[in-house]
């Protein structure tokens, strides 16, 4: 699964890179394993699509964590 | 309130007391007024029954944090329609301390001579013939004027596009700290105010303060207001808009597909990472530059920043996301400095970077540049301000290039360019495009802050959601709000309440400030109704619907009904 973090969720720490997990886990589960700040995370996608925190993310997936943004 | 009127044909200056049909109103909402009271729908919008209007919002001048910018309007050359454009800078808070509800330049003058209307405190009026501003960049203009003035007065000026009534003129205001680039840019109202041959407004510093109906009631919910920005770990000064600027966004969009790419021919550019905010702040820290400035004094959330190059000298201050995709990855630049630098012509003519951005991408496709290729982009933008056939057809915007060039692929809707977002790929936008009574315009009711409320690539909800975004964006342009102050009060309307009935004491309820916005856009749809603008108008064209989006292969398929049926709520009682 390759894993990218934006702005200041990758601030102090590796912004993209690789990683296998032996069974499917939830975004939320992600999440927790990255130790994210969830309160800061505003948007998730998964293979450029958004998502949500109770989809399921496998080793095929890109996902990645924005954190939260305002267009204009 | 005053009004300040200004016939540029008598050359009289005229101040009223805030008359009936005007109260209760400010920015937006007072210029759908004013353009439904005074301005024939089917004027020529570059003659002399256009009038050009500049009006704070309701909150500006109240000391209410990030709510000073300044609303710009008339009828549309672009589009036909009504406009309302607005900036940052310091002349929405000076007007509002002033006791300036408008000003409004009327008529036409007979002759060929350049004014600059100087508005001191005390509310004393002079329009000045200026004829040696006549040719000069908002830059120079901006810097000339705060020489003959002093230099904390507010400077609102045009530069060549706009004395050219060129349909992609917009209109500059300065800020504190020697800041020149705030553009209250679209719709062509540069083209207004250079038909009035008014080449810039200066506004003398106020030193008086706004009165207060209840200033106790206004500081509370200011204070309120300020600390939900100050202390929310995603907005203000923790927040994405301040670290990274608007550019923070480059990496969602491009990675959910939307950013215009090559002409609008895709929505992921390979290169995008060099565009990103995260790297456009590395890159002006490590040169030097500045990052987290504010475009109106006191706003706590400060997203601007000065690009520098790599001797640390500024090129512009500031770029943005809109300039960035439109004029960056549209056109190929993956390099800020090349984006930067085009983003400083435009300034400096007095062009939406917008527009131009898109009349570029059009002209490639017709073969007169190329993507990617600096000299012979910034070589058919230098035309604008040389007034050649091309320089013409250029700053008229991207339908008078699609049509002069017989390119069909032309990315506007009601007459004006697409901002930064494809509507195939993000739909709501899409239906914001299409329905806005302003054109195609994502301050009208941006879908990117709203994506966790409905499926971007769906068509289910984006209606409803365009919908609730426009009725909020009439709000925000109406009272100087800045929109990305707008989460605190989606959550919390009362304390918008609270801050007019602090300032003005007109005992509004929640039920008044929601009409109140919903009547923003009633007064528009009739305006352009007027106008003679029709359903089969507010449309994305056809070839968005046929050709599809790489890279989730999507086209525009909102079905026509849901974008007749959009303002539905708002005549159904």
């Amino acid at each position: 699964m390759e894993i990218e973090l934006f702005g200041q969720l990758a601030e102090g720490r590796e912004a993209i890179w690789k990683e296998e997990f032996l069974q499917p886990l939830t975004v939320h589960e992600l999440a927790e394993k990255l130790s994210l700040d969830i309160e800061v995370v505003g948007l998730i996608s998964i293979d450029g699509k958004q998502s949500d925190w109770n989809d399921q993310v496998t080793n095929v997936n890109r996902i990645c964590f924005f954190p939260y943004l305002e267009g204009g | 309130m005053t009004i300040i009127r200004v016939d540029t044909r008598t050359l009289q200056v005229n101040l009223e007391a805030d008359p009936a049909p005007y109260e209760r109103l400010g920015g937006r909402a007072l210029i759908a007024k004013m353009l439904l009271e005074e301005v024939p729908p089917r004027c020529d919008p570059l003659g002399p029954e256009n009038k050009l209007i500049i009006a704070p919002g309701l909150l500006g001048g109240s000391g209410v944090t990030a709510a000073g910018r300044l609303s710009i309007g008339g009828k549309s050359p672009l589009t036909g329609g009504v406009k309302e454009a607005n900036a940052g800078g310091t002349a929405g808070d000076a007007l509002g301390a002033l006791g300036v509800k408008a000003i409004v330049i009327e008529n036409q003058p007979l002759g060929d001579y350049w004014y600059a209307l100087m508005i001191h405190e005390g509310l004393s009026v002079e329009l000045i013939q200026l004829n040696e501003l006549k040719g000069l960049g908002t830059y120079t203009t901006s810097k000339f004027l705060q020489n003959k003035f002093g230099k904390d007065c507010t400077v609102i000026s045009i530069g060549q596009a706009g004395e050219q009534m060129l349909c992609g003129a917009g209109i500059a205001v300065t800020g504190t700290h020697d800041q020149r680039s705030n553009h209250a840019a679209r719709g062509g109202l540069g083209a207004l105010m250079g038909s009035k041959r008014v080449k810039a407004v200066v506004i003398e510093k106020p030193t008086a303060k706004k009165p207060l109906h209840d200033p106790d009631l206004l500081h509370e919910a200011r204070r309120k207001f300020a600390s939900e920005l100050i202390n929310s770990p995603k907005l203000g000064r923790k927040g994405s808009q301040h670290l990274y600027g608007t550019a923070s966004i480059v990496g969602a969009v491009n990675e959910m597909g939307s950013l215009p790419t090559h002409g609008f021919s895709s929505g992921k550019f390979e290169a995008a990472e060099t565009l990103r905010g995260e790297f456009m702040r590395k890159t002006i820290l490590e040169r030097g530059g500045k990052i987290g400035t504010s475009c109106m004094p006191g706003c706590v959330i400060a997203c601007r920043n000065v690009y520098v190059d790599q001797d640390g000298e500024p090129i512009v201050g500031t770029l943005q996301y809109e300039t960035i995709a439109l004029v960056g990855s549209n056109l190929g630049f993956s390099n800020l400095d090349d984006v930067a630098r085009l983003n400083y012509i435009c300034n400096d003519y007095g062009l939406d970077t917008i527009e131009m951005g898109a009349s570029l991408g059009v002209a490639v496709e017709a073969g007169l540049a190329e993507f990617g290729d600096f000299k012979s982009i910034a070589d058919l933008l230098e035309q604008v301000a040389l007034g050649t056939e091309v320089g013409v057809m250029i700053g008229n915007g991207a339908v008078a290039t699609g049509e002069k060039l017989g390119i069909k692929r032309v990315p506007a809707a009601l007459g004006q360019a697409m901002p930064g977002y494809d509507p195939r790929s993000l739909k709501g936008n899409g239906v914001t495009y299409a329905t806005s009574p302003q054109g195609a315009d994502h301050t009208a009711g941006n879908a990117f802050g709203a994506r966790n409320e409905v499926d971007p690539l769906g068509i289910d909800g984006q209606k409803e959601l365009s919908f609730k975004l426009q009725v909020i964006a009439a709000m925000l342009d109406s009272t100087g709000l800045c929109l990305f102050a707008r989460p605190p009060i989606i959550a919390n309307p009362q304390w918008m309440v609270d801050m007019i009935n602090g300032i003005y004491g007109w005992g509004w309820t929640l039920e008044d400030y929601h009409q109140f916005n919903q009547d923003v856009l009633r007064m528009e749809l009739e305006f352009n109704h007027r106008a003679g603008i029709t359903t089969a108008d507010y449309r994305i064209p056809s070839w968005m619907q046929e050709e599809p989006l790489p890279p989730h292969q999507v086209v525009f398929d909102i079905p026509d009904s849901d974008l007749d049926d959009v303002f539905n709520p708002l005549f159904m009682s």
